[in-house]
């Protein structure tokens, strides 16, 4: 770190709330879509566990909410205090757009509230209940989109971004990649997110019924983390296409240049994520009557997925830039001419399809051995408990790294080519603060959250 | 035991073939790949041995239950951040060149990814090769057309690159100038002069 930057500064700040606000606020809107579906199941299968994990997986979403609002005034706060410029022309140019934001904050509070809160009065019309809940979601969507729509407009502004019409700012050249990135990835959060409450439920649980309970429902917050984050990778793609398609530089500085290590990681993170959910499978289906039978195929699952994830990161080279010059031959840090494949985007791009493949094949033995063996809940591997810990840890950390990446996409820019960033902490983070930073917020938000499910479900229990 | 002599001996082999390997192989991978390889080993040594560990039963108390969940939690964070920490990094650097000399700015244009010189062109072994090599520009641009001066061919170079290309490169380079303010433009003038 440079002397002349202090260990908070007002960049620091901005990022640490704004990262927050954005985990709490992809969880109360991520969850609500399957409550609202799990909620549905329960009418259409009869199944009492559906309707009680849409209820308490709610009841997390309501005290959730006043976080993520309490974060975005703060975020508000440091925006209009110490990056005035910037403020000043976002709220005038986007000034319906917060207006309409502002009205649709409002309305999704009181359905949140009014699906919550008549849960039991509503007990005999269902239909109306689920149809706030839809409510609940459409507007919830809507104002992601949004804010989606002043985040990418950031990133990729039209030409004149202090002439254009609102429409062309809004629906600027990355809208839709972001709006299908985020809206896949919010439900694989919320997916892991019930995992992690369900693992410590089952983990601190003392009556078996409980137990069995949460079992199930980690087994559910699983399957919707893994369903999403099969499709996430295309969704990924398509973003970074129209980054691409709109300034090939931001790409090079992606993908070839300084932040290039930091998809390592992150490819590190994904990898995990996957192998993560399908080591919950292996240990799942241990219980299962019958289930062993699988496991040859679960190993080659493994191999494969293992050998997709290492050609994934073998990085192009070992320097940090485009631009650095390699201390010794730079034979040593980059890769070798003849393997030179396994550094592209087609060796890269068929690894991921591989874990991507094998993944879905794993969970389809998966509800193979479910379908014709007899599944004994809650009485699963502590093991797969705390996997469905270290699956959320995962989730949330790639959320905030690749935050910290999209942000620094724009490098010395507030508003690309438009608004140059003028502020003392006008830089590129290297790939280890930025690491650190994200780290770090990850384990406040996990602090919360922890907080979270302790207030409302252990106190006074 | 045998997933631990296979994962050894996978790390041994990853170590002993650079040196069994000619540098004209075109296979030789260098040190940093070999520490790659061999956390990516130990990784995989790690899956099968989790594959392969008998269950583990509930906690005897809510505590140690809360313990373990954090524990996981702040290990898995630690582990990733630790990795992020000892890769490439490069340095923190500021967009506000205040006080550095011309040349000085001038390198940052040329390294700059809007204007994206360097992904063509190499100084000093970085850089792209599919424009000329610039290292020594300076010099060989003073010889390049005759009766032009450095100054002058480098200018016409950044205005109307097609006026003159070197043979055995495309014609491919567009009129950086255009791009660029007038204060940068002579910034890497002096930048672009000063590689003799």
């Amino acid at each position: 770190m440079p002397p002349d930057v202090p260990l908070i500064n007002d960049r620091l700040v901005l990022w640490v709330v704004s990262e927050l606000h954005l985990l709490f606020a992809a969880f109360v809107l991520g969850s609500p879509i399957f409550i609202v579906i799990s909620e549905i199941l329960g009418v259409r299968t009869r199944d009492a566990r559906f309707e009680r994990l849409a209820r308490e997986t709610m009841r997390i979403v309501a005290i959730s909410y006043s976080l993520t609002a309490l974060f975005g005034a703060a975020m508000t706060f440091v925006l209009v205090a110490r990056y005035q410029t910037l403020s000043n022309f976002i709220f005038q140019r986007f000034y319906p757009i917060f207006g309409l934001y502002a009205t649709f904050i409002v309305v999704e509070t009181i359905l949140m509230y009014a699906y919550l809160y008549s849960w039991d009065a509503l007990e005999r019309r269902k239909s109306l209940h689920i149809s706030i809940g839809v409510a609940l979601n459409v507007v919830g969507t809507l104002v992601m989109f949004l804010m989606n729509g002043v985040g990418s407009f950031m990133l990729t502004p039209p030409s004149s971004p202090d002439r254009a019409r609102l429409w062309e700012l809004v629906n600027n050249a990355t809208w839709t990649g972001l709006n299908l990135h985020r809206f896949i990835a919010n439900i694989a959060f919320g997916g892991f997110m019930v995992a992690l409450f369900a693992a410590f439920m089952y983990l601190t649980s003392r009556k078996e019924e409980d137990s069995a309970f949460y079992d199930w429902m980690g087994y559910i917050g699983n399957f919707i983390g893994v369903a999403a984050l099969i499709a996430l990778p295309v969704a990924g793609y398509i973003y970074t296409k129209e980054i691409f398609a709109y300034n090939a530089t931001i790409s090079t500085l992606l993908m070839a240049d300084k932040l290039a290590w930091f998809f390592v990681i992150q490819g590190t993170m994904v990898g995990l994520l996957f192998l993560g959910a399908g080591y919950y499978m292996w240990l799942s289906i241990q219980r299962i009557k019958g289930g062993p039978r699988f496991r040859t195929y679960f190993r080659g699952v493994f191999w494969v997925a293992l050998i997709g994830l290492i050609i994934w990161l073998v990085p192009q080279n070992f320097l940090p830039s485009l631009t650095t010059k390699p201390a010794g031959p730079i034979g040593e840090v980059a890769i070798p001419e003849k393997a030179i494949f396994l550094g592209l985007m087609p060796a890269k791009g068929l690894a991921v399809s591989a874990i991507i493949l094998v993944t879905a094949f794993l969970y389809l033995l998966y509800r193979q051995a479910i379908a014709t063996g007899t599944m004994t809940w809650g009485r699963i591997d502590t093991k797969a408990q705390l996997t469905l810990t270290f699956l959320p840890a995962m989730a949330v950390y790639t959320m905030t790294f690749m935050g910290a990446v999209r942000e620094s996409a724009r490098g010395e820019w507030h508003i690309f080519q438009f608004m140059a960033d003028k502020s003392a902490e006008s830089y590129l983070t290297p790939l280890g603060y930025a690491a650190t930073v994200s780290g770090l917020i990850t384990v406040i938000f996990f602090l919360l959250v922890s907080g979270i499910f302790w207030l409302g479900f252990k106190v006074g229990h | 035991m045998r997933l631990i002599i296979t994962t050894m001996a996978i790390i041994v082999a990853i170590w002993l073939i650079p040196f069994v390997l000619s540098d004209e192989s075109g296979l030789k991978f260098g040190w940093p790949y070999s520490v790659f390889f061999t956390l990516a080993t130990l990784f995989g040594g790690f899956l099968f041995y989790l594959l392969r560990m008998p269950p583990m039963g509930p906690f005897t108390s809510s505590r140690r239950a809360i313990g373990s969940v954090v524990l996981v939690f702040l290990v898995s964070i630690g582990i990733i951040t630790l990795l992020a920490n000892v890769s490439p990094q490069f340095a923190f650097e500021g967009a506000a060149t205040a006080g550095a000399t011309a040349e000085e700015r001038g390198k940052a244009v040329f390294n700059d990814p809007k204007v994206g010189c360097f992904l063509c062109h190499t100084v000093q072994g970085a850089g792209g090769t599919r424009g000329p090599d610039l290292t020594h520009i300076a010099t060989v641009a003073a010889n390049r057309k005759p009766g032009m001066s450095a100054q002058d061919y480098l200018k016409e170079s950044l205005e109307n690159p097609g006026a003159y290309v070197v043979p055995s490169f495309d014609n491919i380079m567009p009129p950086v100038a255009k791009a660029l303010s007038p204060e940068a433009f002579s910034d890497l003038m002096t930048y672009l002069k000063a590689l003799k």
